[in-house]
């Protein structure tokens, strides 16, 4: 925002309002944007804070009767588009601003071919005839990454993989040339090494159409890779602006500080997240005062009641929070996730710690509002010495060279045409009390050697060991005694509990199934979970939709620890919450883990947090494990292709190094029809001829370093 | 491709070869017997009974029965128990009387409902769509009936038009040009009797199913591009909304046999519905089972047309990928 800049597009004091049954939502309440010339600007911020509301904003999409403008401007080219006539809006709209949707799945019309959506914006903005838009399109496809488009281009929605209608959605976005891109969550959906193509692309195209990009996100590597000016959005309100490098070295909002602190890195085990305590409110009853207060460690009694605005503290920096100001102060502590913050040079913006005279206080205050409070005994419980892993050297679960084929049937007889290797030839093992964290892009098969570790579906070969005794030799009730020790979280908090069902039924359930409990004592042993993970015992009437996202897992995870279980999968178990929430999961599972003894298979993509909670790490690729190795030594001696293009795909937390090329390209091949030689031949960087004919096999190439690599 | 066609087809012959069996032995194993039509009339001798059974093949077992029956209706050899008429002639007769009050009907019903539909959803909350629900409530919970009776004697009052029957008795002579008006004025009234129920219930489906589509992430996509609406809601949005309206069109094919047994008596129109009312309460068995098979080959054909036009508009649902495989 330094004055030299051209000025493309202010948003003013925006605040948009929806009408809900149970009353008004301000969705966005009065926020102040600039997007400058050629730059990126972003927004981040956790789920509900209204980055996507603001974005539909500026195109005018909000969809009356139940949402309006109810105030602000929004001023691009001198003109301000909350005025314009409803004709002149949709000559701006795809025209001089262009937008891409996080979901390319459902944001893509089903029944259209991907040619004559894209086709349709130049037809409508550009008066080309059919045949020059095609020969347009053709280009604009080879330009976004859309290989041989001549053969793409009558292809329909469904036909493409996940990446590749993301690369049709910006080509439609930017087919005309705007001056303006707005993504919103472009990468969210996609897989690491597609989500870095993404960004390249993005990147690339920026630098040479010279368009401005409003970016919209809840990943801090993302922004890191992208913005130049970055805004921190909370509970409906800007509440940190500032250059990506002034915010990455020091952020100054309590908020903007949690955020950084609540994300794991890659390199940086060992450590306990310092989650941010509860929960995002609910915008129907914001708390009076600075709407962060209730989470806010920093909180005193002007925070309560009186809002912050967004005031400048800096050149490049605006602030809104009472404790922040240009005053003397101590300053706080280095960023967990950054390789250079800790170089000693003194930022001029301090922030005063002051202690706080309530503190006594303070609890007396946050009672007033429980239903935020509900996180915070969870936070209160884990201890904030670092994490210790246990040791222990006796397996619990032993894999042995298991396999799982799926055919697929087609045609008049049914007859198999081919079959799916979603797993083959995986053999593993999982110490007491540790946790092996599977790592690996979507349809790898990790959820598939979940299930069948929990003998939820049969294998085609091999065997899973519990404690010695074989998995698949068992019938009846020494089944049932033995799957009493193994339990499954799920990724999404939302579909895997019974809406009809209070929490304490949902909980308890397993306790009446296994004849362990009922009536007053179940009650009993029901309200312990809760306390155990950190809900509140009289939430136990409650039914599911009554909860948030980060407490619904919490439920799961009591359901979970109902019978004592010695084993657990948790698939995809934090990937669905936001970084303050998973942070808080993370710590929870790493609690219990301690307390109890628990073994964990932690299934994620991401694979910070697979490294920050794991003791060993196994990387999958198309049914197989490619490298395994113990956690700590990841980033030191990480040797697989595989391993060094996910670790470089995954965003990192520090602008000075944007514009990487990204490690592979292409997406994961489908596991039909495996060509023989190496799995991941077709996208490995450094294949040869000899992985083309003949598959590597896993190797330990030091003490507990196995990979599977010719090369290696 | 081929595979497709070749599958569904023979499972279709299949679906309809057990069809027919079971339609026979539900309506065979029924208590009662055609010869006991009549059973107080004291000229029917023992002996009658014989000859009548015999001549309808009722003694014999019945899977011979079963071959009997079905290979005189392929064969066109099938009669009525009750005038011992050919049929197929019969149902062909009657069948022409439906037709036209079918077509009528369903074109009112597929023109007005999908446009009324749409606008109530596309102007969600606005003073036209609360009285377009009001009155598909209101006529969806009328009894037909009640409906069809103020409505008669609306008309014959304020036009002084006859609407009873296939057309005017006696007046057979007349110009053609007053023939043609009063066969329209007779379908006119019955047509919109029947298609008015179906309008109030396929355009509530209808909004239903455009208010869901229009809060697609795609429709937003098509907004964000610029398009004017008239292209987003009826290009993009449509396309979509009717997919599920193709499976019902298909469906709709069985009504050509069925009628309404309510209108049709209420009019006096000779229709199919009457038909097959009769024959029940007659215990005409060969007409019965050979209505309730072209009933059945009907709906099958229904289906099939369905799939295919489902294949037409949903690119998802592509046969050639399927074989390529
Ligand atoms: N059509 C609507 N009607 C009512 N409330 C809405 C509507 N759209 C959004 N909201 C509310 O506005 C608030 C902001 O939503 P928004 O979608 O902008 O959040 P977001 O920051 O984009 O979150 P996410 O990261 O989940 O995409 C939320 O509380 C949401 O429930
Ligand atoms: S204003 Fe007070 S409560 Fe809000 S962020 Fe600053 S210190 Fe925390
Ligand atoms: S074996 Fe060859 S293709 Fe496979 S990962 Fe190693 S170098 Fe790449
Ligand atoms: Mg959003």
């Amino acid at each position: 925002m330094s004055q030299d800049k051209e000025i493309l597009l202010e948003i003013k004091n925006l605040k948009t309002y929806f009408r809900t049954s149970q009353g008004e939502i301000r969705a966005v309440d009065g926020i102040n944007l600039t997007l400058s010339r050629g730059e990126t600007l972003g927004i981040i911020g956790e789920s509900g804070c209204g980055k996507t509301v603001t974005s539909l904003s500026i195109m005018r999409l909000i969809k009356p009767p139940s949402g309006r403008i109810a105030g602000g401007q929004v001023i691009f080219q001198g003109k301000n588009l909350l005025d314009l006539p409803e004709q002149a809006m949709q000559k701006v709209r795809g025209n001089n601003i262009g937008m891409i949707f996080q979901e390319p799945m459902t944001s893509l019309n089903p029944v259209f071919r991907i040619g004559e959506q894209i086709m349709e914006t130049l037809i409508t903005h550009r008066m080309l005839s059919r045949a020059e838009a095609r020969e347009r399109t053709l280009d604009i496809m080879s330009k976004v990454g859309i290989p041989s488009p001549q053969i793409r281009i009558d292809e329909y929605p469904h036909q493409m993989s996940g990446g590749m209608k993301q690369r049709a959605m910006i080509g439609m976005a930017i087919a005309c040339n705007p001056q303006v891109l707005i993504a919103d969550e472009p990468t969210t959906a996609l897989d690491v090494t597609m989500q870095a193509q993404i960004i390249n692309l993005l990147y690339q195209l920026q630098q040479e159409m010279g368009m401005s990009i409003l970016l919209i996100t809840h990943d801090l590597g993302v922004i890191a890779e992208m913005a130049h000016q970055v805004a921190v959005m909370y509970a409906s309100r800007v509440v940190e602006q500032a250059t990506v490098e002034e915010l990455f070295r020091q952020p100054l909002h309590p908020y903007t500080i949690g955020l950084f602190h609540s994300l794991p890195c890659l390199g940086g085990r060992g450590r306990r997240l310092e989650a941010i305590q509860g929960q995002v409110p609910n915008p129907l009853n914001f708390p009076p005062g600075c709407k962060f207060w209730p989470r806010c460690s920093l909180a005193d009694q002007r925070c309560r009641q009186e809002e912050p605005d967004l005031v400048q503290i800096d050149s490049n920096r605006w602030v809104a929070c009472w404790r922040v100001s240009k005053a003397g102060g101590d300053r706080i502590k280095g960023l967990p996730c950054s390789s250079s913050r800790d170089d000693g040079k003194e930022g001029k913006v301090i922030i005063s710690l002051q202690e706080d005279s309530q503190g006594q206080q303070k609890d007396g205050q946050l009672a007033l509002v429980e239903g935020e409070r509900l996180d915070d005994r969870g936070s209160a419980l884990i201890g904030s010495g670092p994490y210790s892993p246990a040791r222990s050297f006796e397996k619990i679960i032993e894999v042995r060279n298991l396999r799982k084929f799926f055919p697929i049937r087609r045609g008049f007889w049914r007859r198999t045409k081919a079959v799916v290797k979603a797993v083959d030839g995986l053999s593993l093992s999982i110490n007491h009390g540790q946790t092996l964290g599977l790592v690996g892009e979507s349809g790898c098969g990790k959820t598939t050697v979940g299930r069948l570790i929990l003998r939820l579906m049969e294998p085609t070969s091999g065997d899973v060991l519990f404690k010695g005794t074989s998995l698949y030799s068992l019938k009846g009730e020494a089944l049932r005694k033995i799957r009493q020790k193994m339990q499954i979280i799920f990724q999404d908090p939302y579909s895997s509990l019974n809406p009809r069902l209070t929490v304490g039924n949902i909980v308890g359930e397993a306790l009446t199934a296994h004849g362990i409990a009922r009536g007053r004592e179940r009650r009993a042993l029901v309200e312990n979970l809760f306390a155990k993970v950190g809900l509140s015992p009289s939430y136990i009437n409650r039914y599911p939709h009554e909860f948030s996202g980060g407490q619904r897992q919490r439920i799961g995870i009591a359901r979970a620890l109902a019978l004592s279980p010695e084993f657990i999968v948790c698939d995809e178990a934090v990937s669905a919450l936001d970084v303050s929430i998973q942070a808080q999961i993370i710590n929870l599972l790493q609690k219990l883990q301690e307390e109890m003894n628990l073994s964990y298979l932690f299934i994620a993509h991401n694979l910070a947090v697979v490294e920050h909670i794991s003791h060993k790490i196994a990387i999958m690729y198309l049914g197989q494990i490619v490298e395994q190795m113990p956690a700590d030594k990841l980033v030191k001696i990480a040797a697989h292709p595989y391993t060094l293009a996910l670790l470089s795909s995954n965003p990192v937390t520090d602008p000075s190094l944007r514009g990487r090329q990204p490690p592979l390209s292409g997406d994961v091949p489908s596991p039909i029809n495996l060509p023989p030689g190496c799995r991941f031949y077709p996208r490995c960087p450094r294949a040869e001829k000899r992985c083309r004919e003949e598959n590597p096999e896993l190797l330990e190439r030091e003490k507990d370093h196995w990979v599977r690599c010719w090369l290696c | 491709m081929f595979s497709f066609w070749a599958k569904s087809l023979v499972e279709k012959l299949i679906t309809l070869f057990f069809i027919s069996i079971i339609s026979f032995s539900v309506v065979m194993l029924a208590p009662g017997d055609p010869s006991e039509i009549d059973p107080l009339n004291p000229k029917f001798t023992q002996e009658d009974i014989q000859r009548l059974r015999k001549a309808f093949d009722l003694d014999k077992p019945l899977p011979v029965q079963y071959y009997l029956f079905y290979k005189k209706l392929f064969t066109n050899e099938l009669r009525s128990y009750k005038d011992n008429q050919p049929v197929l002639k019969k149902i062909t007769e009657r069948f022409l009387n439906s037709l036209p009050l079918f077509l009528v009907g369903t074109l009112l019903t597929w023109c007005l409902a999908f446009p009324l539909g749409i606008q109530a959803a596309l102007r969600r909350q606005s003073l036209f769509d609360r009285s377009t629900t009001f009155f598909s409530y209101f006529f969806i919970s009328l009894p037909s009936f009640f409906l069809a009776y103020v409505l008669i004697i609306f008309i014959v009052k304020v036009f002084n038009v006859p609407v009873i029957g296939l057309q005017t008795f006696g007046r057979e002579s007349v110009s053609w040009w007053y023939l043609i008006n009063d066969r329209i004025w007779h379908l006119v009234l019955p047509s919109v009797l029947s298609a008015i129920g179906g309008i109030a219930i396929l355009s509530r489906y209808v909004r239903s199913q455009m208010l869901e589509v229009i809060e697609q992430d795609y429709v937003r996509t098509a907004l964000a591009k610029g398009l004017p609406p008239d292209t987003v809601y009826y290009k993009h949005a449509l396309r979509n909304a009717l997919l599920p309206f193709v499976t019902m069109f298909g469906l709709t094919l069985p009504g050509l046999i069925g009628g309404s047994v309510i209108i049709e008596s209420i009019f006096s129109w000779p229709g199919m519905g009457r038909l097959g009312y009769d024959a029940i309460l007659a215990r005409d068995y060969p007409l019965i089972l050979s209505l309730n098979f072209i009933a059945a080959c009907l709906v099958l054909v229904g289906t099939f047309i369905s799939d295919l036009l489902y294949m037409v508009v949903d690119p998802r649902i592509s046969l050639i990928s399927e074989s390529k495989g």
